[in-house]
């Protein structure tokens, strides 16, 4: 079990609405993505696979180099592949941006 | 005689050198010689006459993927065969076996196919201790037919009351999903696991018309 943080800052646009996807289940993930209160986005991960914050990070780069909410974002993964992940943050954009 | 794999089965191989990886090289780091090689068939396709397997070591992070011939095949075990096999006595008092054995006396009238994968599964075909206190129960469920939404939500509804947690795994012929998502996250896309890759969609008995549900 390893708990993991980022910041992104520099996401400042405002986000109203919440999406909570996925389930944690053998290599996959759920997601809660909701406003933050302050001003850029902050993720928590909480994942049962230890070692992987540099991929972790290198997913949420890429995510945040296209999406630029001042979300927060919780992670409870359960060994998801990087593709599920990108799925599963494509799918709760796809809510909040409804 | 072999019958046709499918993903999910433990299939037991003549020599643990028969496992490959996706360069062709004999190599599996995590495969114990002093223990008969069961292995899982992972998702993928089957070309060339490789199979796409999995391998469990002994440590939770000691998984492994390569490929394997159907000539190295000895014994194969679906997940609904293994259900009835009984774990070790010492062993019944796991939570994932007792989670196993609720599920079998609460499911006797369920008209389809299922069983343990993962960990549960593993241990029951090759009698090597892989289940663990906190681990869960691999529940496959194999629906042929198309599964009613209501029927998906009443199984989910009885499958989480079980004593211990349950990740259960819908199999399609095109895909695999999880029940949990497709019960609970109507009318949402969900997640399906296909021999491709994963991708979101609403029908996972038709992956073509996937937006018709």
């Amino acid at each position: 079990m390893e708990k993991i943080e980022f910041n992104y800052p520099e996401a400042k646009r405002l986000v109203t609405k919440r999406a909570h996807v996925g389930v944690v289940g053998s290599g996959d993930m759920e997601v809660l993505l909701e406003p933050n209160r302050e001003e850029g986005a902050r993720v928590f991960i909480t994942t049962s696979v230890n070692g992987f914050g540099d991929a972790w990070k290198a997913v949420f780069d890429r995510f945040f180099s296209k999406f630029d909410g001042a979300v927060r974002i919780y992670i409870n993964d359960a060994g998801a592949t990087p593709g599920s992940v990108l799925l599963r943050l494509e799918q709760a954009v796809e809510v909040i941006e409804q | 005689m072999v019958r046709t794999l499918h993903v999910h089965d433990l299939i037991l191989l003549r020599t643990e050198s028969a496992v490959i990886s996706a360069e062709g090289k004999p190599s599996c780091p995590h495969l114990n010689p002093n223990q008969r090689p069961w292995v899982v068939v992972r998702r993928g396709h089957i070309a060339d006459g490789l199979i796409p397997v999995g391998v469990r070591g002994s440590q939770r992070h000691e998984r492994w993927a390569g490929f394997t011939r159907l000539s190295e095949v000895l014994e194969t075990r679906r997940p609904d065969q293994l259900r009835l096999q009984l774990a070790e006595e010492s062993r019944r008092a796991l939570q994932a076996f007792r989670t196993l054995s609720y599920l079998e006396s609460h499911l006797v009238g369920l008209d389809m196919s299922w069983g343990p994968g993962g960990s549960v599964g593993y241990e029951l075909a090759s009698g090597i201790p892989a289940v663990r206190d906190g681990s869960d129960l691999d529940f496959i469920l194999f629906a042929p037919e198309k599964l009613d939404r209501t029927e998906a939500q009443d199984l989910w509804r009885m499958i989480s009351s079980a004593p211990g947690k349950v990740d259960a795994l819908v199999e399609t012929p095109y895909c695999a999903f999880s029940l949990q998502e497709f019960a609970t996250a109507s009318p949402r896309k969900i997640l399906l696991r296909t021999s491709d890759g994963r991708i979101l969609g609403s029908n996972p008995w038709n992956l073509s018309n996937g937006e018709d549900c």
